[in-house]
């Protein structure tokens, strides 16, 4: 029985609960079904940097449970990477790769490249032949210039310069098929992403609330977060609702004092 | 179910709780004996008088007087009464032991049951909300084995440390199990850096821990609430494999989400002090609830 009773864990999967979680599938019970991001993501390569953008609504089947949720993920103080398919799997595996990316810099003491972030991603998610289902637009300024990257659940790549990716793609690709040229400005570029998003938003049931947005150029990187706020919330009463102290049945209630944490401070005996 | 003992069984020191399980096991087979012989004469009268007897420890009493009080109990193997005699013990004997319980139990169902979503086996409503530096989590108190109701006191809501709590929606053994695990990391941590952790730093380990069994995951939707440096309040949940999901407003998880989100969202208000969250959430709890089959039989609130 590994797992239960290990100290801290060296990292990978752990396998334990499949056998069990097997035979309740056999058994007829419905494997629960994981957070989906749902979403459009896109990113585009103009003069002189790279724009990515996203959408903030993650799914859980027909429900909405998150509606301003964070897609854009961080990669390198230049690098960043928007993800789509399973939620967890795209948080875990951005964050493993960026803190190898993090150890990377600390052995080399240089920038991060995109293709080393490239290659750490997909050497990871063809490993797992598709299971990890992460779907990624990884993009970002190193010495050699900016890149685009699409990356699929297995593991293939894309070097493009401009992609959509989540189940908001075909509507933003349409956008950006009839308006992206080469040597966009900064500004052309951020207005490009923000419509190629809000296609997806008002086009797509996956993908919805606001637009993301994040600009990396040459040592310069903005994270625009919510930059366009195309459906606010128009419904809710000023008031809200108002219970009067006392309403809610209570059978019975206790009371703890919170105690407050001593401090030992070890004065003369680390001076010693 | 060990851990909601764990507490009462550790104050009345551990060489006392050994002793009250056997005393306890002992009763239970003599009862047992005394049902069969009873059986075998054909006397069913007094068939359940002897099971409180068998309590061994003051969190039995309300789960067996929950159903004495129903209409007609058996004592057959599946009977509520019964199938939660089995589990009280085997838990607090072996770990493996409840798991292959459950196991047939499971089986002799499924066998029956059409398709359901194995988070909908024990039914389970959690909610935490914010309010003015302070926040409240809240949990529906059954615990069903699909639509019969086994427990109406159970406890969803566990204590990490003095400003910190996690709800665990979903399947009971896995819910035990994770808070059985979280604990014990929590107090390594303690031990390690002597202070508690941050929620947020416990909110990455959850979803560490759920992460790990990515391809075989625990059945279990976490809510975490806590107050953080300067008391600042902190909730989020996770889908059962450590998709973190941090709001500002409140979180919900179990088989009443989908009211749950309705009730919160028209009935949050931001800033709300203490009186008004605990009204707010309660009233937000009760109705959802009520609207969900499978949880239910009271509510618990914690307001810190």
């Amino acid at each position: 029985m590994a797992g239960a009773t290990d100290l801290p864990p060296k990292g990978g999967f752990s396998y334990d609960n499949c056998a069990r979680n097997a035979m309740l599938v056999e058994k007829g019970l419905k494997m629960p079904g994981f957070l989906k991001t749902g979403t459009t993501i896109v990113g585009l390569v103009f003069q002189d940097g790279v724009v990515l953008g996203a959408d903030t609504r993650a799914t859980e089947g027909p429900i909405v449970a998150d509606k301003n949720c964070e897609k854009i993920h961080y990669m390198a103080p230049n690098i960043y990477c928007c993800g789509a398919g399973t939620a967890a799997d795209t948080e875990a595996v951005t964050d493993m790769v960026s803190s190898q990316l993090q150890l990377h810099r600390y052995a080399t003491g240089r920038e991060s490249r995109v293709v080393t972030s490239l290659t750490l991603l997909k050497s990871h998610l063809f490993s797992y032949q598709g299971h990890v289902s992460a779907a990624l637009v990884l993009g970002g300024v190193d010495v050699t210039g900016p890149h685009l990257h699409t990356v699929y659940p297995h593991g293939s790549t894309d070097t493009l310069p401009f992609a959509t990716m989540g189940s908001g793609s075909l509507a933003a690709m349409s956008v950006f098929e009839s308006k992206y040229k080469e040597g966009l400005t900064r500004e052309e570029g951020i207005q490009l992403v923000a419509e190629a998003i809000r296609g997806g938003i008002f086009n797509d049931l996956g993908s919805g609330s606001n637009v993301d947005v994040c600009v990396i150029t040459k040592g310069k990187t903005e994270y625009l977060r919510n930059h366009q706020l195309p459906n606010p919330r128009t419904y809710v009463s000023s008031k809200g609702y108002n219970f009067t102290k006392g309403q809610t049945v209570v059978l019975s209630t206790k009371i703890t004092q919170l105690k407050p944490k001593v401090e030992v401070t070890e004065g003369d005996a680390m001076e010693e | 179910m060990t851990t909601v003992q764990a507490p009462r069984a550790a104050s009345a020191g551990g060489g006392g709780a050994c002793g009250q399980r056997e005393e306890a096991s002992s009763a239970l087979r003599e009862e047992a004996s005394q049902r069969r012989e009873r059986r075998r004469t054909g006397d069913d009268r007094i068939w359940w008088a002897p099971a409180r007897e068998v309590v061994f420890n003051d969190q039995w009493r309300p789960l067996c007087r929950t159903f004495l009080l129903s209409k007609k109990p058996k004592l057959g193997l599946k009977s509520p009464l019964r199938e939660l005699l089995l589990l009280r013990f085997s838990s607090s004997t072996s770990n493996l032991d409840a798991c292959i319980r459950i196991r047939l139990r499971l089986r002799r169902e499924l066998a029956a049951a059409p398709a359901m979503s194995i988070f909908e086996y024990n039914g389970s409503a959690v909610v935490a909300m914010v309010g003015k530096n302070c926040f409240a989590i809240a949990s529906d108190r059954r615990l069903g084995v699909q639509l019969q109701t086994v427990a109406t006191d159970f406890q969803r809501v566990f204590k990490i440390h003095d400003k910190l709590y996690i709800g665990l929606s979903g399947l009971a053994t896995d819910a035990q199990t994770l808070y059985q695990r979280l604990v014990f990391r929590h107090k390594l941590y303690q031990l390690r850096e002597e202070r508690d952790m941050k929620p947020q730093t416990f909110a990455s380990l959850v979803s560490a821990l759920l992460y790990e069994k990515r391809f075989g995951p625990y059945f279990c939707q976490p809510v975490i609430a806590g107050l953080g440096e300067d008391n600042e309040p902190f909730i989020c949940t996770m889908d059962c494999i450590g998709a973190k999901e941090l709001a500002k407003d409140f979180v919900v998880s179990g088989t009443a989400s989908e009211s749950l989100y309705g009730a919160c969202e028209s009935m949050y208000k931001p800033n709300m002090e203490p009186e008004e969250l605990f009204e707010t959430i309660s009233q937000a709890l009760q109705s959802s609830v009520d609207r969900d089959c499978l949880s239910g039989w009271g509510g618990f609130v914690l307001l810190v």
